[in-house]
């Protein structure tokens, strides 16, 4: 069988059908993919968008300085929030009431806004998505599958599975919700010198070509002889479970060849960089390896943020715009290998917060939150803007239920499973077997141009 | 080997009458239980209709007809009863359940059937009332949910225990135990399993997925703080210069002692939880005890970290003897109650000033009630402000889903909520006048308010609820049946999925093994080895296949049966240590840590392998990946290897696993002609190989012999054309240093370096072959 009519079949079939086939481990060549490389980073626990891209302010510096609870938006005025020219808005968060005192938090919170300002122009932020739960399994779920429900796919699945079947890292996790559905599976890196001894498991040495335990014709025999007992085995299996579990072990070595291409774009060791720009660096070496498609990483910040939100929120957001190891460094590492061109990062939560400050001077759950998004599809870059938004009181409005800007004769409001559907148009995988197997809660035909290429 | 196919009833569930021999959709099945005839009726029906306001919502908390979510377990069984109970009630002398929704008796939903009384939905509901006034005729049985499937017998559902439970292989003995004795003898040897350090490491790895407490051992265990309390370096005063000391700790010298004390201490604190679990178990206590036991476990070096002089050990050097004991003396009325009051467990899962201890209550509903709170939220919601001003947690229907069970467990640890304010932020702090939270659902569980006379000790009153709960034995299994198969229970099935009868069908055989499991558990006095044996003989762990002649629609409802799953990282180490006696570390010796073990920095595979290091990733990975494929592939290179090496390095009568063949035996001879001696020796050994580490009996004409033979073959004489002409040895790490078996030393001139014949590399790749097939990876 030809490898393509097998990754066919292998996508067809999810992880159910494969006996039969003959592949050996020295055709199992994939194609290298050079698409669009899709990051995520997640925020896990839920964060306060109205502190960040969303943001209301207070109407004067007595609201803002107000005892908890208070109905007040936010801790900074209105009338200082900065807007870029594509309409992109953020928090002034260092001038929060509640930063007054806390020089460091100031610090971190100026992080983001020096971020904010440098990158606004080039951002797309989406307002008033509606996620509909304020759980926070349901919404880290929903917020990259489009779906509610358990045991769904998330976009970096759905999309290695459909542009790069069986590669052996389609989708890298370095956190947040990874489930694959039984699409693919999820890959996690580490270290580097770990890594090339992975890439070349016959040799002693991975740095000396010459050390092997067997030679390229003897590692074909002993791939030839698993893959005959693959399919007698399988031949002789009728127990879903069991039939599955065999299967996955399978697809999981047809790519275990293409390893070795990752060695070459691998940072050295020390060049290793620390939390989200660590992340990126080695899932972009698979990607210019041509082994990855999606990559999600959580931020690791902390945004479940129940009390004394605006401080919480100012380091969280000095974590995720560390210019070391945060998104700063991240978008660097991307210019550096050269891919930043092809690169759609976006950044999302499990849902937003409350309006106003609770007694705890914190904010809970709230369904409506944000997602922004930065970068290019093939090559386009996206279109900056802000797209949805939300009332005063952070209640999402209604838009056009083509483009998603706000539309007051529309009630039509923005949820997850309308950004997933963009995400898979963009990606050119709406159509997908994956993407018909992984379906999300909306329907593709509304906001057909939320998400805009130049 | 075999074991015996199930009676082939085929499956598909209904919910029509009890009259014929398809009923209820159930064909060659006589009759449909009340349960599974309410079960359909639940998800079919009921969890959409009459949930949105009876499980939550507006009317959950005014009706007396109060459901709980499909999230918690024994929902069915809850949910049932509570149904059975209103359908006593009646008015005007009909059951109020068949007015009410018909928009009867002023009920709050209104008419919930279109079509009324005439609604097929409504006269389900009708046959069900009468179904439960008419008591129960048919009751479940399992094999109506698993017609067809091939089960394994005494021998293979032995080995497979053995491998999983012990992480060994049967011994001699044992095999001719079960071999005179079946059933009844493996019933036996799975007590003698559960006796073993790898059953127990296996338990507390599988709690630690949810603790999280190893974390400790890596980090600043002493991130409780100093106090009257705990002391935790109390080992930086000990006389480590004292060669006396160090002999008893079996010290090579002062820093030895100092390390060793470090990491004995670490680990006491860290493991405390996970060990009063193991405690509870090797001790044969009710299970129960892991929430309700007066004391923690401590070590004897723990044991002076929290300042417990009254602690007495059988042996004061053994890090690994566990002992009661009470944080403050015996006197003390710090109100222990399992690991509900563990400090470690405590400062892992903090509370915050807003949180109020609902993080901690979260854990232990999910651990030991079975009852997973954030997948009860699963609607959408549509929110509103307004709806917030009052209080949502109490008031918002949206909230209340999850808090209305939550936050009464919260109050559990109302003694440990710390003010956060004039430093008080103490996590594992006794307070025991701390007020509680008026805007919460007060102290209590599931219904029943805690008296309070019982606020000053909380934890021991909520401790001993979850004990008496029947969720409490739900839970247990969930966890039995996570340390066995290394699987979740399945979730309850969607109404939108397009899989779903044959997800209801799953799901309800499963439920049902649980919930018999579960009822046994209880009655049985909460012995959790029982627990397990009930699950290896349940068909979760023993169904191997399906009838030849199955028929394909019936597979299809037998998703949930069976056990296969990727091994642990954890796991593959100790099959690899135990089925092959070698260790598989960086170096050739096997003193490092074993490179499936070791995160450090990433030098290991532990992380990559799909494990975690209970600090930055906490969930393990399930479904092999190409990297954790190739991990597999190195583990059977190099382990392969180093066993091929050990082997030929001592004596046949010796070996493990090669008692025919030398490095002599050759299978053909220069001039590439079969040499049937040393055939028939090697098929002999690759026959021994299949059963040992595939668990595969097989005969010496068997396929899969000539396959594994033909491997053998092929890759010796690739090995000696192309390979000894220009190396004729072992590869260096490979060399084993020792006998493998005795432990002795070889050597320098003994080691054998000479593969001159190609023979041991061709037995490595054998090896390797083997060490990386699915029966050898999966379990």
């Amino acid at each position: 069988m030809e490898r393509r009519d097998f990754l066919k079949l292998c996508s067809m079939t999810g992880l159910t059908v494969v006996a039969g086939s003959a592949l050996s481990g020295s055709e199992a060549e994939a194609a290298e993919y050079s698409g669009t490389f899709f990051v995520n980073i997640a925020q896990m626990g839920g964060w306060d968008v109205t502190n960040i891209c969303d943001p209301k302010g207070a109407p004067s510096a007595e609201a803002a300085a107000g005892n908890a609870p208070t109905d007040t938006m936010n801790r900074y005025l209105t009338s200082a929030i900065p807007v870029a020219s594509n309409g992109v808005s953020w928090a002034p968060l260092s001038q929060s009431a509640d930063l007054a005192n806390n020089a460091a938090a100031q610090a971190q919170a100026l992080v983001f806004e020096t971020f904010m300002e440098a990158n606004a122009e080039r951002m797309l932020v989406i307002n008033g998505i509606d996620y509909q739960t304020n759980s926070h399994d349901v919404g880290a779920r929903l917020s990259v599958t489009g779906n509610a429900a358990e045991n769904t796919a998330a976009f970096g699945a759905v999309a290695a599975s459909a542009l790069l079947p069986n590669a052996p890292m389609g989708f890298v996790g370095f956190g947040g919700y990874t489930g694959t559905g039984g699409l693919t599976a999820v890959t996690r890196l580490g270290n580097i010198d770990v890594i090339k001894r992975l890439a070349y498991p016959y040799r002693r040495d991975p740095n000396d070509p010459e050390a092997l335990y067997y030679n390229d014709a003897q590692a074909e025999m002993i791939a030839k002889a698993r893959e005959a007992r693959f399919n007698s085995k399988m031949g002789q299996q009728r127990l879903p479970k069991l039939r599955t579990a065999m299967n996955t072990l399978y697809l999981s070595r047809l790519g275990q060849n293409e390893l070795k291409r990752l060695v070459d774009y691998l940072p050295e060791g020390d060049a290793l960089l620390d939390g989200i720009a660590g992340a990126v660096q080695l899932a972009a070496a698979a990607y210019k390896a041509g082994l990855c498609v999606a990559v999600s990483i959580s931020s690791n910040a902390g945004w479940d943020h129940h009390g004394t939100v605006d401080t919480n929120i100012a380091n969280s957001l000095g974590r995720l715009f560390d210019p070391d190891q945060g998104v700063p460094r991240a978008l660097q590492v991307l210019e550096d290998v050269e891919i930043a061109d092809k690169t759609l990062l976006s950044l999302t939560s499990d849902f937003g917060r409350t309006p106003g400050y609770n007694d705890g001077n914190g904010k809970d759950h709230w369904p409506i939150t944000s997602n922004i998004f930065m970068g290019a599809v093939n090559g386009r870059p996206i279109k900056s803007g802000v797209k949805g938004g939300t009332d005063d009181r952070h209640q999402a409005l209604g838009v056009n239920p083509d483009t998603g800007v706000l539309d007051e004769s529309s009630s039509l409001t923005i949820k997850a499973g309308h950004i997933q559907n963009a995400l898979r148009r963009l990606a050119g995988i709406l159509d997908s077997e994956a993407a018909s197997k992984q379906p999300t809660t909306e329907s593709p035909a509304e906001l057909e141009n939320l998400i805009e290429l130049t | 080997m075999g074991g015996a196919v199930a009676a082939t009833a085929a499956l598909s569930l209904g919910v029509s009458g009890c009259q014929t021999e398809t009923e209820g959709g159930i064909e060659g099945s006589t009759c449909v239980s009340n349960d599974e005839y309410f079960a359909v009726y639940f998800f079919e029906e009921m969890k959409e209709t009459c949930g949105s306001c009876h499980i939550s919502g507006t009317g959950f908390q005014l009706s007396d007809f109060k459901m709980v979510p499909p999230s918690q377990a024994g929902f069915l069984d809850t949910n049932m009863a509570a149904l059975k109970k209103i359908s006593e009630y009646e008015a005007n002398g009909e059951s109020v359940l068949l007015q009410k929704p018909l928009g009867l008796l002023d009920h709050g939903g209104g008419k919930v059937f279109a079509q009324g009384e005439e609604d097929p939905a409504y006269q389900r509901l009708k046959t069900l009332v009468d179904r439960l006034k008419g008591g129960e005729t048919c009751p479940n049985t399992e094999a109506r949910f698993i017609a067809g499937v091939q089960m394994s017998g005494p021998q293979e559902t032995f080995r497979k225990a053995a491998l999983t439970l012990a992480a060994r292989l049967p011994t001699d003995e044992e095999i001719a135990a079960v071999d005179a004795g079946g059933w009844d003898a493996v019933d036996v040897l799975l007590d003698q399993l559960m006796e073993s350090d790898a059953f127990f490491d296996r338990v507390k790895e599988k709690y630690n997925d949810v603790y999280l407490t190893d974390f400790y051992l890596h980090d600043d265990f002493d991130v409780i703080g100093d106090s009257d309390l705990y002391n935790p370096r109390w080992y930086e005063e000990a006389p480590v210069d004292n060669e006396d000391l160090q002999k008893l700790y079996g010290a090579t010298d002062s820093e030895d002692l100092m390390n060793k004390l470090a990491r004995w201490t670490q680990t006491g604190v860290a493991r405390q939880s996970l060990e009063l679990i193991a405690y509870t178990i090797k001790n044969n206590l009710p299970f129960t005890n892991v929430v309700t036991a007066d004391y923690i476990v401590v070590n004897p070096f723990s044991a002076k970290a929290f300042r417990m002089d009254d602690v007495v050990f059988d042996n004061e050097a053994d890090p690994n003897e566990y002992k009661p004991g009470r944080l403050g003396g015996y006197e003390s009325e710090f109100p222990h109650a399992g690991n509900l009051t563990d400090p470690i467990w405590l400062q892992r899962h903090p509370t915050t000033a807003t949180n109020r201890n609902r993080h901690r209550a979260r854990e232990i509903l999910y651990v030991y009630m079975g009852n997973d709170i954030l997948k009860a939220a699963e609607r959408p919601i549509a929110i509103d402000e307004g709806s917030l001003a009052d209080n949502p947690t109490m008031n918002n229907d949206t909230c209340t889903v999850c808090h209305y069970s939550l936050d009464p467990a919260a109050s559990f640890w109302r003694n440990f909520q710390p003010a956060f304010d004039n430093g008080d932020d103490t996590q594992f702090a006794y307070r025991p006048d701390a007020p509680w939270f008026l805007d919460m659902f007060q102290s209590g569980f599931a219904g029943v308010d805690m008296p309070s006379g019982q606020y000053t000790k909380a934890t021991q009153w909520g401790g001993q609820q979850l004990a008496n709960d029947p969720g409490f034995a739900f839970g247990a299994t969930f966890m039995a049946y996570r340390i066995l198969t290394g699987n979740d229970p399945l979730g309850a099935p969607q109404k939108t999925s397009e899989t779903f009868q044959q997800d209801l069908t799953a799901f309800l055989g499963q439920y049902y093994t649980f919930s018999k499991v579960s009822n046994e558990f209880r009655e049985g006095g909460y012995d959790f080895k029982k627990l397990m044996k009930s699950l290896v003989m349940s068909p979760y762990f023993r169904a191997i296949n399906t009838a030849e002649n199955i028929d394909a629609g019936q597979v299809e409802h037998l998703t949930a049966v069976g056990s296969a799953h990727l091994l642990t990282p954890e796991q593959l180490n100790r099959k690899i240590e135990s089925i092959t006696g070698v260790r598989w570390t960086p170096d050739n010796e096997g003193l490092d840590t074993p490179n499936l073990l070791e995160d450090d920095g990433g030098q290991g595979y532990r992380i990559l392998f799909g494990g975690i290091d209970s600090r930055d990733t906490t969930t393990r990975i399930t479904v092999p990946s190409g990297i954790m494929a190739n991990v597999a592939e190195r583990m059977g290179l190099e382990v392969g290897c180093r066993v091929s090496n050990a082997e030929f390095s001592i004596l046949p009568e010796q070996r493990k696993f090669l008692k025919n063949s030398e490095l002599t035996d050759e299978p053909q001879d220069p001039n590439f002609r079969d040499v049937p001696a040393s055939i028939e020796k090697i098929k002999l050994d690759i026959q021994y190989l299949h059963r040992q580490l595939l668990g595969e009996h097989l005969e010496l004409n068997d396929p899969e012999i000539e396959r594994t033979y033909k491997l053998f073959v092929d890759v010796w004489k690739e090995g000696k054309l192309s390979v000894v002409p220009v190396d004729t040895g072992f590869p260096g790490q490979c060399v084993a240093p020792r006998n493998y078996v005795t432990g002795e030393s070889i050597p320098e001139e003994m080691l054998l370096w000479d593969d001159g014949l190609y023979t041991g590399r061709a037995w490595a790749a054998v090896f390797a072959y083997l060490m990386t097939d699915y029966s050898f990876l999966y379990e």
